[in-house]
């Protein structure tokens, strides 16, 4: 069976060598390196060019957003996890921008963080109301610059199981709701996350020629 | 098509007004006044002789001549003229006896049976000047012989070739009254008035330039009135100041700048100024100036009519051919009517120009003074027009001002709200994220590990010791979900609660049956309404693991009209449920009471029934803010 090679970045002591423990001990991964900055970070993940990329996303010299963004740039065949604390959906939301695959709780049991990891690799993508939502907002409205027109915009069936998801409907129930797969469910969520990246990518590439424009 | 049609009648129109003026005031003969009812005397005799006194004409040799007499073509060389002719007097009453002289140019004097009777002004130089005034002397009978009596008129002129003798008239003075009168009113008494209200106009025109000394075209105006007002001495100032060449040269040179002046206001009123065509107008002015040096009176009027006068014919057409094209790019009424007045302007110069070039009876008189009184008056009520328009539309502007300053306002008002409701919720969010940092490694995550730490462990007292550390967890994640404003959508609300409760029912082995719909936004929602939801229905699901014994349990939202649209959230458990009455535990529990008390908090509506077939509780929530 192939391992997954993973590199971690986090900076709290008794987090990452909880992870340390997890990966370690799982049959199924390959721990490459471990960082505690950001820095350190992107160097291992160049180096390594894991197939894994676990980020806790406060870093003391900058944000995990950074090296996931990293991986898009160097062309890496790279999935990136958020290392996520208690309650933060608002920031992984931003690492779901940058291009975050998934994001674990970094106070979860050891089983379901695993799992999670897995179920990534597998091309599950985990979603909550509230990231639901925040989605919603984001291709409903382009935002902050008038100009920019977002270039991926929601099918009708992306925005309806985004609904449904922000009204606490889970995967399963949305299958059976919209008579699919919850195979097919999974694979739309992960599909508007790529969505998101690449209008997001798009906005920032938009700022930055307006801004170049500028400085002509 | 429809308008081009429009124009070319106007077109048509103004040239058939054109060419028909023309025909009547140079190819038919003018007659004005109406000559008095008494037969004028035409046949007399004259001798050219420069004596003062008729005493002095003993030994002249007199000549027939017919009256009208023009000098230029009869006696072209000579500057004064004694005229006779013989009376036969009848008397019939007391009456005042007249003669009444329409034209002569330019002084006359009266002598019957060699007395003198009266004069126009002083022969001396410079000579009085009546060429465009009627002369009427009245005398008493008793200087009229029974029979033949004797009548000499001396006329001088101020050049030789301008000398002139209409037909005259000899009546009792009533006779003759009325057709002078009508005459020295039109000729004099008007142009007099006309020139008055010209410099009356000119000043405050001028006046109104003081105030906008930007707009240039009441300069040009006051300018033309008064110039005009100064051209038009020459029609009723008969003892002149000055010597006769200062005075034609001025006359001459007045005429002209005023018809320079009115092309500079066309081209100023259109708005369209031909630099070059301006800079030649003022060229020309500067060479008017000259006519003032010119030797000798000769010079003056051979300049002044031939060159001078005929440039001005120029200028004037090119005036004209500037209203044509402006007409013919947009036809608007001001132009057209100045297209009117400007052929009149251009017919009654012709005529004058004639006139004083002797192609022109000179019995006419001049007539350029009537056109250039409605083309004043025109550029006047245009002016004022514009005056009353600008006031008008500053007036409109200021009210209108006042109308967008209150829009502007409102929208200020509304942009402020927005803001103070952006800054709050920025607060919050900072707010949030603060609590999030304290929680992100701090109290949250410690919960969370004294949690997994005491599942290891099996145990009564851990295991209150846990559900106690859950309780505060659930509190935490209650408290930092209200301050999401993501969460004042109500079905993300029960969504993101779902997630938290789904452990506490997988571990009460229970069935959750989920049946959240869209629901219209919660008015006026904050941190403090959300908690009170979440504990609400936190508080429902609680008492339903503990006490209903149910396998199944269901949330519902919906909206159901009372006295006014609200949103549901009913909590079903089908477990034994409860009698309100009779469990005092449950129904006046703390939980239960709770629950009302936080429902009475936000204005919502609690209602729980139970029934042996389950409980369900019910949160009514008003989808409208409530009056007052």
């Amino acid at each position: 069976m192939k391992r997954y090679t993973l590199t971690i970045v986090e900076d709290a002591a008794d987090v990452r060598q909880r992870l340390v423990r997890l990966i370690t001990q799982h049959t199924a991964f390959e721990l490459l390196a471990v960082s505690t900055t950001m820095v350190d970070g992107l160097a291992a993940l160049e180096k390594h060019k894991p197939d894994i990329l676990l980020t806790d996303l406060g870093l003391p010299d900058g944000s995990g957003i950074e090296i996931i963004k990293a991986i898009e740039r160097l062309h890496l065949d790279c999935e990136a996890m958020v290392i996520s604390g208690f309650q933060d959906e608002h920031t992984v939301f931003d690492a779901l921008e940058a291009g975050a695959k998934a994001y674990i709780l970094k106070h979860d049991e050891s089983q379901k963080i695993t799992d999670a990891i897995l179920s990534m690799m597998e091309g599950g993508a985990p979603i909550s109301p509230v990231i639901a939502r925040l989605m919603l907002q984001r291709f409903k409205q382009p935002p902050k610059t008038e100009a920019f027109e977002p270039i991926e915009a929601l099918t009708e069936r992306q925005s309806k199981i985004l609904k449904l998801v922000s009204q606490g409907f889970s995967s399963k129930e949305i299958a059976e709701k919209l008579d699919i797969s919850y195979y097919t469910v999974t694979t739309h969520i992960k599909n508007i996350y790529s969505k998101l990246q690449v209008n997001s990518r798009a906005e920032a590439l938009h700022e930055a020629a307006k801004l170049g424009l500028l400085m002509q | 098509m429809r308008w081009r049609g429009n124009k070319t009648v106007g077109l048509a129109a103004l040239f058939i007004f054109w060419f028909g003026l023309n025909y009547f005031t140079l190819h038919s003969p003018l007659t004005l006044f109406q000559a008095p009812n008494v037969e004028s005397i035409q046949k007399v005799e004259y001798v050219a002789s420069a004596a003062t006194s008729p005493a002095a004409l003993k030994r002249a040799n007199w000549s027939p001549q017919l009256l009208p007499d023009s000098w230029n073509k009869n006696h072209p060389d000579v500057e004064q003229i004694w005229y006779r002719s013989h009376l036969f007097y009848e008397p019939s009453s007391d009456e005042l006896l007249g003669l009444y002289i329409p034209s002569v140019s330019h002084n006359a004097a009266l002598y019957i049976n060699g007395v003198w009777v009266g004069h126009g002004g002083p022969f001396n130089k410079p000579l009085s000047r009546h060429h465009n005034e009627p002369l009427l002397f009245s005398f008493s009978p008793q200087l009229l012989h029974v029979g033949e009596n004797r009548i000499d008129i001396r006329v001088a002129t101020t050049f030789h070739d301008q000398g002139f003798l209409s037909e005259l008239y000899f009546a009792p003075v009533t006779q003759l009254m009325d057709a002078y009168q009508l005459k020295y009113f039109v000729r004099v008494e008007l142009i007099r008035w006309v020139t008055v209200a010209l410099f009356l106009m000119g000043c405050i025109t001028f006046s109104f330039w003081l105030a906008r000394p930007q707009d240039t075209i009441y300069l040009i105006l006051s300018m033309i009135m008064m110039v005009w007002g100064t051209h038009n001495f020459n029609l009723f100032v008969t003892n002149i100041p000055f010597s006769t060449p200062i005075w034609e040269a001025l006359i001459m040179g007045t005429l002209g700048w005023a018809v320079i002046l009115i092309v500079l206001f066309i081209q100023h009123y259109i708005g369209e100024r031909n630099k070059r065509v301006e800079s030649l107008l003022f060229v020309l002015a500067i060479l008017g100036i000259g006519i003032f040096f010119l030797p000798t009176l000769e010079a003056v009027l051979h300049i002044g009519y031939r060159m001078w006068d005929v440039s001005l014919i120029i200028i004037g057409l090119y005036a004209e051919f500037l209203l044509l094209k402006e007409y013919w790019r947009a036809p608007k009424r001001d132009i057209y009517f100045m297209l009117f007045l400007g052929a009149l302007m251009l017919v009654f110069g012709l005529h004058d120009i004639l006139l004083v070039n002797h192609l022109i009876d000179r019995q006419e008189g001049l007539i350029t003074q009537y056109a250039i009184l409605p083309t004043l008056l025109f550029f006047s009520w245009l002016i004022v027009y514009r005056f009353v328009s600008s006031i008008k539309r500053a007036e409109f502007l200021a009210a209108n001002l006042e109308q967008r300053v209150k829009v502007k306002k409102e929208a200020l008002q509304l942009q402020f709200e927005k803001v103070k409701v952006m800054e709050q919720q920025q607060l919050l969010a900072q707010e949030r994220e603060r609590i999030m940092r304290d929680m992100h490694d701090g109290i949250g995550g410690h919960l969370v590990s004294v949690i997994t730490l005491l599942q290891a462990h099996k145990g009564d007292v851990f295991k209150k010791i846990r559900e106690k550390a859950e309780h505060s967890l659930t509190d935490l994640r209650f408290v930092i979900d209200s301050l999401d404003p993501v969460q004042y959508e109500l079905p993300t609300l029960l969504g993101t609660m779902r997630m938290h409760l789904q452990d506490q029912l997988d571990a009460a082995k229970i069935e959750l049956e989920w049946a959240v719909t869209d629901l219209p936004e919660i008015p006026d929602m904050s941190p403090h309404r959300c908690l009170h939801i979440m504990r609400i229905v936190q508080e429902a699901f609680t008492n339903s693991i503990k006490h209903a014994r149910c396998q199944t349990m269901k949330l519902m939202t919906g909206v159901v009209e009372l006295d006014a649209p609200h949103a549901f959230i009913d909590i079903i458990d089908y477990g034994k449920g409860f009698n309100l009455a009779i469990n005092r535990e449950l129904s006046q529990g703390r939980g239960v009471k709770n629950m009302h008390h936080r429902a009475e908090q936000m204005g919502a509506i609690l209602q729980i029934d139970s029934s042996n077939e389950g409980t369900r509780v019910r949160l009514l929530v008003a989808l409208e803010l409530s009056k007052g």
